[in-house]
């Protein structure tokens, strides 16, 4: 069992194992805090700056972000203060300056009290840079396929060289995770395309499953995945099945994927 | 892609952690840029992913992906510059090259480049041509300092 | 040379970059030359070296010439100069006068008191040899025999905080690092100085290498760390080799290495070249940097001195911080303690440059009024200006204005004032300077720089130069004052790192102190610095024009007429506000509206 922590959320007590965020525990215990860059598989690198708290009681007053902030006996937090508020609204506003047409966005935004943006830029851009993508294929895939260039106002995420990228393995693990759908990806018949901003990224010939016959993954991520990751115990991995009509079998289904949560569209 | 050089740039240095800027440094200063087939070269060497390597080398102004000309000039835009008129100083050696901050001339004799501040600031404004520093730098010094590097 | 009546004679010529930059080796090649040639090399066993910046480099080159012990300096000197200095002084006695320093040297130097400096300008910067003879090396070697919290208790009790930017004690900041669990440790020693208008950790490395060495090497020791790192700028290469050199030397006298100082313990110190990046200046950026990544930081949840570098507990302390712990070693903690102000010790180097008289490195003790350091270092504002502010601290910085100007300053009344003491960089304004155009500078460089992880810096600054861009373009409304403070206050709140937090800084304090000139921009449409050019226009004065024709002449739009000797016109619709005819007018004529 690991130790409990004691922590009072909006004035609510809450005890979370130690070592759990403060986002992580608000969540348990039913409190939203909006956030766009976290995800549960993800190390939460805290760049959106939505899940501000403002935090006293055993540490010193301050406003942080609440998905890197570990619980800690005795924290006092509030996530909904006049100040936080006001901070979370303006963030927003600034991301919709950019990104006015992008309805994940507008939702959220919504949610917290944002109608509209002051800071119109002139943009279209659906993409956040919260760099979820970035982190699910360099620290979760391992294929390193996509990495942030330039700085500033400027960053934005890539493939090498931002042209078709050699180390996608057309997992579509990146489109899984993007809170807004600025990558996306698309099967159409035999053909897998990953893309964003309009420009492909990655153009994969999709397998076809062996049992039923509808085509599910590229060549490359299935060998990829045989070399890199499981061997689900009792069970042959055979080739070129489906994940339908893998969990359609009687064996027992693979239960750890290496990327919980279906991360893995295709698999 | 220049293999001998690129093993000799790497045989300098004993590890590669803690070294990558620094063979990124030696390579721009090799080649005058970082050509890709030699940072593909790099990575495959190195075992560090080509993506991480193309993030450093956009993220350091240092670093340049495009090929420069032959001298760099410099110019200051720190604080003590720009409040003694760096700008003018600019915008002189703009339209004397007819390129723009970043790029390089036709002939690629010259590149133009800003930095915030090289710390020469009793010398203010400062231009910087190479390794050469010239201080308290006036347009119509900007001429005489250019045809001294034109070959 | 035995008993023999030899003069002796030494030759220091200043070789940092303001020195190198107005000539500094080509007079050094004179010298020697011209000794040569007067037969003084052979008999007498002149010295000709090079010494680090002395700090008034607006006088370059400097040049001390000492016959049998006596000093004389001279400025401006050019190779030209020499061959009379040689036979006029060393060879005749007779210094030539009329390039000799004059009284204003003189003044610069008097209200300052050379500590971390001491020894730039006196010693060969590439010779061990000179800093040791200079004292170099004795503390840490006392350092060495010492106990590591012993140590630690000494810097505290000095009162030594950090002079890269907050101010946070060495002490404890060392101690913490000691305490931090694990086996390897690093120290760890920020010289990517990229405040725009700041180069006093340059001038220190150029100057006096081995005291920033010197520093690491006791400071490891206290840590218990036998890695050390130099992250430096490459925009410096005078001071990177400068330092290499340094290092070499160490290393050759077993100061750095296995077993230094013929202990048991072992240190040694790498250099890492930056690239070009203002924000590596930030502690967990650097260490990404060195990491082989893009210098990105850290959210700061858990102190760098527990995990830091690759993870480990790292110490990081800036040029200045190091090189001041030799002497603190050397000399006790009560010494140190008793220069400076109550809560800020020691002596901090600023970097006077700008609208100022005499531009340079000062070293002076903290608490010293800052109307000392302006007026009488640095001889006040040029051309009979008036004096509008000056900026500290960088980009992270705020301007303090006229009314301040008898503020001590040390690091507690420079955040009273809403700026901050920053690596030291002091830049001094002049009525010709405008305020909003200032603020637009900094966050525009904030814009350039930032790294672009956090939402509010990223976006926020980016808008708030919009905002200033707008203002100074004339398109100004009473919405954008309200919004910038908006923009300002939530990228305090919210941003991931200090270069973010801090960003706003320039334009809350010209709001909070010059907030009539954002103002005049927005309501009267007016620039009353005359620097944006969308608000300001130049006319001639007929009554003081004395038709001089040097305007029209020097007019690169072709905008000015007038015959000779009568009162010249601009044609405000040629003209592109340049200001050129607004300096260059020799009387007054040229005026903005």
């Amino acid at each position: 069992m690991p130790t409990m922590i004691n922590l009072t959320i909006n004035g609510e007590k809450i005890a979370a194992p130690e070592g759990t965020s403060v986002l992580q525990a608000a969540r348990q215990a039913g409190i939203f805090i909006p956030t766009l860059c976290d995800y549960e598989a993800l190390e939460p690198e805290g760049t959106c700056r939505l899940c501000i708290v403002e935090l006293s009681g055993s540490i010193r007053p301050c406003i942080r972000v609440s998905c890197i902030q570990e619980v800690k006996e005795g924290l006092v937090v509030e996530t909904e203060t006049e100040r936080i508020i006001k901070n979370r609204r303006l963030i927003l506003e600034l991301l919709l300056g950019r990104s006015p047409y992008c309805r994940e966005l507008l939702d959220l935004a919504g949610k917290c009290g944002v109608m509209t943006s002051r800071f119109l830029t002139g943009e279209d851009d659906d993409c956040i840079r919260c760099g979820r993508c970035v982190r699910v294929c360099r620290d979760k895939i391992g294929a390193y396929a996509l990495c942030w260039v330039n700085r500033g106002y400027n960053r934005k995420v890539a493939t090498d060289f931002e042209r078709l990228s050699e180390y996608c393995i057309g997992c579509g693990s990146c489109a899984q995770v993007c809170p807004t759908g600025a990558i996306k990806m698309e099967d159409r018949g035999n053909q897998r395309r990953i893309y964003t901003w309009g420009q492909v990224v990655a153009r994969f010939e999709l397998e076809k499953c062996e049992k039923c016959g509808r085509y599910f993954a590229p060549r490359k991520y299935i060998d990829w995945m045989r070399r890199k990751a499981f061997k689900p115990k009792g069970i042959e991995l055979i080739d070129l099945i489906c994940p339908e009509c893998l969990r359609k079998t009687e064996r027992p289904a693979p239960a750890k994927v290496p990327f919980g949560n279906g991360a893995f569209p295709a698999w | 892609m220049d293999v001998a050089a690129m093993d000799a740039i790497l045989a300098k240095f004993p590890t590669i952690r803690g070294n990558l800027i620094g063979i990124l440094h030696e390579m721009q200063s090799h080649f005058n840029y970082l050509p890709e087939e030699d940072l593909r070269y790099l990575s495959k060497k190195t075992q560090i992913p080509i993506t991480q390597i193309y993030s450093i080398a956009n993220f350091y102004n240092r670093f340049s992906l495009k090929p420069k000309g032959k001298n760099t000039v410099c110019v200051c835009l720190g604080t003590a510059c720009h409040v003694k008129g760096a700008e003018r100083v600019m915008d002189e050696i703009k339209a004397q090259l007819k390129v723009d901050v970043g790029e390089s001339t036709d002939d690629m004799q010259f590149s133009l480049e800003e930095v915030r501040c090289i710390g020469a600031c009793s010398l203010a404004p400062a231009v910087v041509v190479n390794e050469e520093t010239y201080g308290q730098v006036a347009p119509k010094q900007i001429h005489g300092i250019l045809q001294k590097f034109k070959k | 040379m035995g008993s023999t009546t030899a003069k002796e004679i030494v030759i220091s010529v200043c070789a940092g970059t303001g020195g190198v930059a107005a000539g500094g080796f080509n007079v050094i090649e004179a010298f020697k030359a011209e000794l040569d040639k007067n037969g003084l090399s052979a008999n007498y066993q002149p010295r000709v070296h090079k010494v680090g910046c002395r700090g008034f480099c607006a006088k370059d080159v400097l040049v001390d010439v000492q016959v049998d012990g006596k000093t004389e300096t001279y400025q401006f000197v050019t190779p030209e100069k020499v061959a009379p200095i040689v036979s006029e002084h060393i060879v005749g006695g007779k210094p030539v006068k009329k390039w000799l320093v004059k009284k204003d040297y003189h003044i610069f130097h008097d209200k300052q008191q050379k500590l971390v400096l001491a020894n730039c300008g006196q010693i060969d910067p590439e010779s061990i040899e000179e800093y040791i003879a200079a004292g170099g090396y004795r503390a840490a070697s006392k350092a060495l025999g010492m106990g590591p919290d012993e140590i630690i208790e000494i810097i505290k009790a000095s009162g030594l905080r950090g002079r890269g930017g907050g101010g946070f004690p060495t002490g404890i900041k060392w101690e913490s690092c000691r305490r931090a669990s694990g086996v390897v440790k690093y120290v760890l020693c920020n010289a990517d100085e990229g405040d725009p208008g700041a180069f006093m950790d340059r001038s220190i490395i150029e100057g006096n290498p081995h005291a920033v060495i010197e520093g690491m090497i006791i400071g490891a020791h206290a840590i218990g760390s036998v890695e050390g790192f130099v992250y430096i700028r490459a925009e410096y290469p005078l001071a990177v080799e400068r330092l290499r050199r340094a290092l070499e030397q160490a290393r050759e006298k077993h100061f750095l290495g296995k077993k230094i100082f013929g202990t048991e313990m072992d240190f040694d110190i790498k250099i890492v070249l930056g690239a070009g990046a203002f924000v590596c200046g930030e502690s967990t950026a650097l260490m990404t940097s060195i990491e082989d990544k893009a210098g990105e930081p850290r959210p700061k949840y858990v102190h760098t001195t527990d995990r830091g570098l690759w993870g480990k507990p790292s110490n990081l302390n800036n040029v200045e911080t190091w090189a001041n712990v030799p002497m603190i070693i050397e000399k006790g903690a009560k010494w140190y303690a008793g220069i400076g102000s109550e809560r800020s010790k020691g002596t901090k180097i600023f970097s006077l440059v700008g609208k100022i008289n005499n531009t340079g490195l000062v070293e002076v003790p903290m608490g010293i009024p800052l109307r000392d350091v302006i007026f009488k270092i640095g001889g006040g504002i040029p051309k009979k200006k008036q004096f509008k502010a000056v900026q500290t601290g960088g980009p992270s910085g705020g301007c303090i204005p006229a009314s301040l100007l008898d503020m001590p300053l040390d690091y507690e009344h420079l955040s009273e004032a809403g700026s901050m003491m920053g690596s030291g960089g002091m830049i001094v304004m002049d009525e010709d300077t405008c305020m909003v155009d200032v603020s637009k500078y900094f966050l525009q460089f904030c814009v350039d720089e930032g790294c672009g992880q956090c939402t509010p810096c990223r976006e926020g600054v980016f808008q708030m130069v919009r905002l200033l861009n707008e203002i100074t373009e004339g398109k100004g409304t009473e919405k954008h004052i309200g919004l910038l403070e908006e923009l300002a206050a939530t990228i305090k709140d919210t941003s991931l790192c200090a270069l973010g937090t801090s960003a706003p800084n320039p334009v809350i304090s010209t709001l909070r102190y010059f907030r009539d000139e954002y103002e005049a921009h927005i309501f009267d449409k007016h620039c009353p610095a005359g620097v944006c050019k969308a608000l300001t226009h130049f006319y001639i004065d007929a009554d003081k024009c004395t038709g001089c024709t040097l305007c029209a002449r020097n007019c690169p739009a072709g905008a000015i007429t007038g015959e000779k000797k009568e009162p010249h016109v601009i044609d405000q619709d040629k003209c592109i506000v340049c200001r050129i005819c607004y300096e260059n007018c020799k009387f007054g004529a040229v005026q903005k509206g």
